[in-house]
């Protein structure tokens, strides 16, 4: 019974990695459907950059939380609010609903995985953990590579929102085999909200209350509001926009009343004053401080027109903010009792280095799950999303495959010689891509740079974490792994904002002598040599993407060989994931 | 004002060309009649803001997916055209003015004078003309049938009424050039006589399968000023 647990716990921890990643395919069917054009790439970045947000700011607390209200509430809250983000995202009628919804995604994914570890450890005696941890973390690694032809398979059958909708009956699903099993396993603590009691009925009430009218809101069916008398429902009381409606005005006031129902009676529904005292616990100020200053980088980005400039008037307000939320936050994690980083965890420099080259690996990384399927989508598969799937799944099978001879080569050679070699190769596979044309996908030649760039970020897996392990402390093995995945998935938050944006300025700013339509179709204002020349200047920007991650690889590969030197790894024993806990 | 001198003219001259046609509302006007008024509200008004919106265009196509602006009877244009060119789409900024459309091409910094004909869209301003733009549709259609009541409008706050008609394609091709046969339409007028809301469903691109347009009208009596780039 705890195996049957452990793997659902499991599967969530894979879904939630797949979902990551399930939208690159989708993505511009997403943007078509709230209005971004293709060439405004950076304007539907934080529908990638808002799950990694979300699911960021979760990962660190959520292990104290785990601790203090136990694995499978956690397990179930997530699961919960994972379906939750989902729904939101199905029935999203803008970017903010779509990125809103995105996010509250990523919160419950955050949050399985270190609970998921967790259960591991209380499930096994310490010296049986490895293989277990190790499954866990594979399968965490296989999500991601199933996601993209996860969200292709769906594509091809149905439309992007079809997705969301299987995302939200997997989460309830899962979360509700969670509960049962926890139950029938009969530890008390699991099942402290047992099945004889009866739910809190006013609660229950408001939650109906609030899912009819936020549907309402959402969907606005036309038949309704075509309707002479409860169109009315639709009509704003005050402004205009959705939420001053009727329908929007009572979604708030039972979101409302359903919260105060919550936080006051005996027996809540969901018990918010637990999960807050919790989080509270758990640093919930440097998570916030963390998750402020991401989201001030992802909208500062956001909000830029590359054709003018890098940051508008607004997105400098946003990165001033994210600078303040920055400052604060270090100024919080070295006057916190019980900080989000204990003090002086990662104060050696191939400690703290593992965390940079993690960052600037991620960076590199999103360039290519993003920009890979979306080049495919703009010149050779523009009808197929699965045969754009395939052309990144070269790459991700690579993957897997680098991570086993990086782990291999880990034992005999310096962690900071490995990681250097891997970054290089993933820089020369980007710098390969950023020259491939139109046709370049109808060769078996464009296979060698995805494998290459595949195979040169697997091996740079197992070192980082070695170097990180060897040089902090047992007691903080857990955390300091966690902040290796951490770091690489805020990497991969500002690299999918920064490259996207900066990739697109520096082509604006080249550009800017492209000829006028008439001197290259004699005269005329449209031709196919031009309609060719226009779709070789779409796929510029993805080609300077490329060229980014190029960079950021290289960065990485020098800061490896700089920082990493002399972490003692070639005695440790360890797996090509983060497979340690406390 | 302009609303009201509209409604107005518009009576006054339904109350001198007499109404024949079958079934008269509450106010003795026939479908027609009312399609007539909506025409005349639209050439008279100073200024518009229109939107077009496509259902989903055939693939392919190198069309119109969007269109977004104000237009004049000047005629002028200035708006946005979302346009899909070689599978993907691209925001085209779009002002046109004396017969001349100057669009910012994508990717191409800076305006340029362009033949909209090419991209399988009308020149917006064109839109705006009286005898060969988007109003003529209105009054084309045959078998001009009254529907029901419906909410509609900017903040689902107005209450329209639907008439369906079918409209032959030549007049269609005011509006987007290619289309062919006959297209059922549903025009939506508010009780000013200010038309609301125009779907046309058939097959605007030839070889493609029928689809769907729907133009939206707001802001009638506007004064806005449209200048060349």
């Amino acid at each position: 019974m705890n195996r049957l647990l452990l793997s659902l716990a499991a599967v969530a921890v894979a879904f939630a990695a797949a979902d990551t990643y399930v939208v690159v395919l989708a993505l511009p069917d997403m943007m078509a459907s709230v209005g971004i054009p293709i060439d405004q790439l950076q304007r539907a970045a934080p529908i990638v950059s808002g799950f990694l947000l979300g699911y960021v700011a979760m990962l660190p607390m959520i292990g104290r939380i785990a601790d203090l209200r136990g694995r499978v509430p956690v397990l179930v809250a997530a699961l919960v609010l994972f379906a939750l983000g989902s729904l939101v995202t199905t029935v999203a009628y803008d970017l903010p609903s779509m990125v809103g919804g995105r996010f509250l995604q990523g919160v419950g994914g955050g949050a399985l995985v270190p609970a998921t570890l967790a259960l591991v450890a209380d499930l096994y005696p310490a010296e049986r953990r490895g293989v277990p941890l190790g499954v866990v973390s594979a399968v965490q690694e296989i999500g991601s590579v199933l996601g993209p032809l996860l969200g292709a398979v769906v594509l091809s059958v149905a439309d992007w929102r079809a997705i969301f909708a299987l995302n939200l009956a997997v989460g309830l699903v899962l979360a509700a085999a969670i509960r049962v099993a926890a139950i029938r396993v009969g530890g008390r603590a699991a099942s402290e909200a047992s099945v004889s009691r009866p739910p809190d009925l006013v609660g229950v009430a408001l939650l109906l209350v609030v899912l009819a009218a936020g549907g309402l809101t959402f969907l606005q069916p036309p038949p309704l509001m075509r309707d002479l008398t409860w169109g009315q429902l639709f009509i704003p009381l005050v402004g205009d926009g959705r939420w001053t409606t009727a329908t929007g005005l009572v979604t708030l006031a039972a979101v409302v009343a359903f919260l105060a129902r919550c936080l006051t009676t005996a027996r809540p529904l969901v018990d918010l004053r637990g999960w807050v005292g919790a989080a509270r616990e758990a640093d919930l100020a440097g998570s916030l401080l963390l998750g402020l200053a991401l989201a001030g980088i992802v909208l500062a980005f956001a909000t830029a027109d590359p054709r003018v400039q890098v940051f508008s008037d607004q997105g400098l307000w946003y990165l001033l903010g994210a600078a303040v939320a920055t400052a604060a936050l270090l100024v919080h994690l070295r006057r916190a009792s019980d900080p989000l980083v204990p003090r002086g965890a990662l104060r050696r420099t191939p400690a703290w280095g593992s965390v940079l080259v993690s960052f600037f690996v991620g960076a590199a990384l999103i360039a290519a799950l993003v920009d890979i399927p979306v080049f495919a989508r703009t010149t050779t598969y523009p009808d197929s999303q699965l045969l754009a799937a395939l052309v990144l799944v070269r790459f991700l099978v690579a993957l897997p495959v680098g991570a086993v001879v990086g782990g291999w080569l880990t034992r005999s050679l310096p962690a900071g010689v490995v990681t250097a070699a891997g970054m290089v190769l993933a820089a020369a596979g980007f710098v390969w891509m950023s020259t491939w044309g139109l046709a370049a996908l109808e060769s078996w030649t464009a296979t060698l740079p995805l494998v290459i760039g595949g195979l040169g970020f697997g091996l740079a897996l197992a070192p980082v974490n070695a170097a990180v392990l060897a040089t902090t402390d047992a007691a903080v093995h857990g955390l300091a792994s966690a902040f290796v995945v951490v770091a690489r998935m805020v990497g991969m938050l500002v690299g999918i904002s920064a490259l996207t944006t900066l990739g697109l300025r520096q082509y604006y700013a080249e550009q800017a002598d492209l000829p006028r339509v008439q001197d290259v179709c004699d005269g005329a204002s449209r031709c196919d040599r031009f309609t060719l020349l226009l779709r070789e200047a779409g796929i510029a920007q993805e080609q300077v993407v490329f060229l980014g991650a190029a960079g950021c690889a290289v960065v990485a590969a020098v800061l490896a060989v700089v920082l990493l030197r002399g972490a003692p790894t070639r005695s440790a024993n360890v797996g090509p994931w983060p497979t340690s806990t406390t | 004002m302009m609303r009201a001198l509209g409604v107005l003219t518009s009576s006054v001259l339904l109350a001198v060309t007499g109404c024949t046609a079958d079934s008269p509302d509450d106010d003795g006007r026939t479908p027609d009649d009312v399609l007539a008024a909506a025409k005349q509200t639209l050439d008279e008004t100073s200024g518009v803001r229109l939107t077009l919106t496509a259902d989903e265009l055939p693939s392919g196509v190198t069309g119109v997916t969007r269109a977004e602006g104000v237009g004049t009877h000047a005629p002028a244009f200035d708006g946005t055209l979302t346009v899909v060119l070689g599978g993907a789409s691209f925001d085209v900024p779009v002002v046109a003015l004396d017969g001349v459309v100057h669009a910012q091409v994508p990717l191409v910094p800076g305006w340029q004078e362009v033949d909209p004909d090419e991209y399988g869209a009308p020149d917006p301003a064109q839109l705006m003309s009286t005898d060969a733009g988007f109003s003529s549709i209105v009054t084309a259609g045959e078998d001009v049938a009254e529907g029901e009541s419906v909410r509609g409008g900017d903040d689902n706050s107005e209450v329209l009424t639907e008439y369906t008609a079918t409209v032959p394609g030549d007049v269609v091709g005011n509006v987007i050039p290619s289309a062919e046969g006959d297209f059922d339409a549903t025009f939506t007028v508010t009780d000013d006589d200010e038309l609301r809301e125009a779907v046309l469903t058939g097959v605007f691109y030839p070889g493609t399968e029928p689809m769907t347009y729907t133009i939206g009208l707001s802001d009638y009596g506007s004064e806005p000023t449209i200048t060349a780039p």
